[in-house]
């Protein structure tokens, strides 16, 4: 089996919460520069230059995860579940079955509207102990976190 | 140990005497108001309000000493706390990894231990034991183990293998000789020495000095420090530069002498027990199934001397509050011909046999100069330029030899090996750093691409395993060829 990749759905969610992030940012650019500079002769190229970074902020928040969802796959074999991830800096994550401690499953509000769900890997190691797959349909969350607990009893450290 | 409606109520108490050690808090929290006394407060009022903040240490520690009781119960180490909001703990025997004590000189002279319990769980010490005479701890430490055994010992039975017998074999003592030479080679002191030197002539200011050497600069018929010749200057300079150093070496010749005095390394069935130190004592337990990596250090002062340094990261250690790394030294030095063989003992059954060393990718070398030339271009090319114009392009070519010279002896001493039961990798060149990992302690696999990566067709390896977790220490295999990596990956898990 090769790789997958997640629901389309989680573009959808990060792009909500990126533009919600931007969001927040303008009012706080704008509530602060607008009462600072009332009436100066700086205000006009300062309102320009901050909804000119917004705009890109917004673009950027629109284009970004639809790249992240290309680049993130996952891949369930034998031996554990392999997650690949990253725009610039590409990771690989192979989680064996026997190292997974404990799972979550978790889905916030948003992820609940689109039903999408993250995935969430604990393993007894100490650099990274918390490998998460978001994005995933609800159903196949579910049905992954069972392929990989069923297949493989959990072995101590 | 008695029972109410089943539960185990546990029946000894403290050292009588455990309160005195909790003076030091009640210090602490008067540490203000003494700092406010000694800035010039007025005493009226101010004595009274200090009275209670000395007394609550000591109140806490009698309350404490009253309320706490510890037991051995049937499966585990029963501890009660509190008595208006009682918490009674129990941990499980097999769960025990580590009973140490640690006494400093006042534990000494009143003959008591704090005694740590510690679990594999992580996050630092479960319980201490504040504080327990010497023969209580003794026979704490007897029972518990004694009774972790027996449990082994049933588990092992229906597992058809025997335990292993407890006897004790020194593996390591460490003379004075050896001693002095590790406070030879360590540099930490060296750095701090030089920055409390500094800050002191920042705040004594060069006119004191002017006072204190002035006199015998008047005998030579100078008036200031500023008419020294300049050979004069850089002897001054020079010979400062001497004098810290000899201060920091003997500086720490000194706290080696101190902290690692008759050290000891044994090994007692499944634990390795290191115990040191002249004032405050060290009796630490390092079980072997915790190991997960064992790191061997070679500075160049280490390879003057012929000696390396043997550390060990323990699973669950990362939340230490000692060391906050989870590391322990297996050896703060020992000769080099002698590491191969301590390692053994700190992963035993696994075979190390002749480990067949694998170079980086073949492009580091080019890789690594071109990384070095661009570093060097941007920090001394903008002050070269500012300072001698064009023709400070001349410093450019200067750190071609460095980075040539950096390129090629990394890219020769870096390697790593993978036998039937460990990984080995070995990194650098000026600080040689070796990796033991068993191949069964690795969690996860992390491959990682930078765009730098990308270019150079190249993926850096990082384990993860359940001890260590400082940056320093981390496992990673940078520099690969992608598909070696690829291949390494797979061969891990």
């Amino acid at each position: 089996m090769g790789f997958q990749s997640v629901d389309r759905g989680t573009v959808a969610v990060w792009r909500l919460q990126a533009l919600a992030g931007v969001a927040v940012a303008a009012l706080v650019m704008v509530g602060v520069t607008v009462p600072l500079l009332a009436g100066g002769a700086w205000l006009g190229p300062v309102l320009a230059l901050v909804g000119g970074l917004l705009a890109v902020a917004a673009g950027l928040a629109l284009w970004l995860p639809a790249k992240a969802h290309a680049r993130l796959r996952y891949r369930l074999d034998e031996h554990g579940l392999t997650i690949e991830h990253g725009i610039l800096w590409r990771h690989r994550i192979i989680v064996p079955r026997v190292r997974v401690q404990h799972s979550d499953i978790s889905q916030g509000p948003l992820q609940r509207a689109f039903g999408v769900a993250t995935l969430r890997l604990y393993t007894a190691g100490s650099r990274f102990t918390v490998n998460s797959l978001p994005g995933l349909a609800d159903d196949r969350a579910r049905a992954l976190r069972r392929q990989l607990l069923d297949e493989g009893d959990g072995d101590a450290v | 140990m008695r029972y109410e409606d089943g539960h185990p109520i546990p029946e000894q108490r403290l050292h009588p005497l455990s309160w005195v050690f909790y003076l030091s808090g009640g210090l602490g929290a008067a540490l203000p108001a003494l700092a406010a006394l000694a800035l010039g407060a007025e005493w009226g009022g101010g004595l009274w309000a200090l009275l209670p903040l000395i007394l609550i240490g000591p109140l806490a520690g009698l309350w404490h000493q009253w309320v706490y009781r510890y037991d051995t119960g049937p499966d585990g180490l029963v501890i009660r706390e509190g008595l208006i909001f009682r918490n009674l703990r129990q941990i499980d025997y097999r769960r025990i990894e580590n009973l140490d004590t640690r006494r400093n000189p006042l534990h000494r002279l009143l003959g008591v231990a704090d005694v740590k319990v510690e679990t594999s769980s992580g996050g630092g010490a479960e319980a201490t034991l504040r504080v327990l005479s010497l023969a209580q701890a003794a026979r704490l430490s007897e029972a518990v183990f004694a009774r972790r055994r027996a449990l082994e010992a049933d588990a092992g039975a229906e597992a058809g293998d025997a335990p292993p017998a407890a006897e004790t074999e020194v593996l390591l003592r460490l003379p004075p000789g050896e001693l002095i030479r590790m406070g030879l080679i360590d540099n930490r002191n060296l750095f701090w020495l030089g920055a409390v030197l500094g800050s002191l002539i920042q705040v004594l200011g060069v006119d004191l000095l002017e006072r204190l050497v002035g006199p015998a600069l008047r005998d030579a018929g100078l008036r200031y420090v500023s008419e020294l010749g300049l050979m004069l200057k850089v002897l001054l300079v020079v010979g400062t530069v001497i004098g810290v150093l000899l201060v920091g070496k003997a500086l720490s010749v000194l706290s080696a002498l101190v902290r690692y005095h008759g050290y000891v390394l044994e090994q007692a069935g499944g634990d390795l027990r290191a115990r040191h130190g002249l004032f405050t004592r060290h009796a630490v337990t390092l079980r072997l199934a915790r190991v997960q990596v064992v790191h061997q250090l070679a500075t160049p002062l280490h390879r003057l001397f012929g000696r390396v340094a043997l550390q060990v990261d323990l699973a669950g250690g990362a939340g230490d509050t000692d060391r906050g790394d989870g590391a322990r030294p297996l050896a703060p030095i020992c000769p080099a011909d002698r590491a191969p063989a301590l390692i053994d003992r700190a992963l035993p059954g696994l075979a190390r046999r002749e480990p067949q060393w694998r170079p980086l990718s073949a492009r580091t070398r080019y890789r690594l100069t071109r990384l070095w030339l661009w570093c060097w271009a941007l920090l001394s090319l903008p002050p070269a330029l500012w300072w001698w114009g064009w023709p400070g392009l001349a410093v450019l070519p200067a750190g071609l030899p460095v980075a040539l010279l950096h390129g090629h002896l990394y890219a020769r001493y870096t390697r790593w090996a993978l036998t039937p039961d460990l990984l080995l990798f070995h990194r650098g060149w000026l600080w040689r750093r070796l990796a033991v990992v068993p191949r069964n302690r690795i969690q996860t696999v992390r491959l990682t691409r930078s765009p730098f990566d990308r270019r150079y067709r190249m993926t850096a390896l990082e384990v993860d395993t359940a001890g260590g977790g400082l940056t320093k220490r981390r496992v990673r295999l940078g520099y690969l060829d992608r598909d070696v990596a690829a291949r390494l990956a797979r061969a891990l898990v």
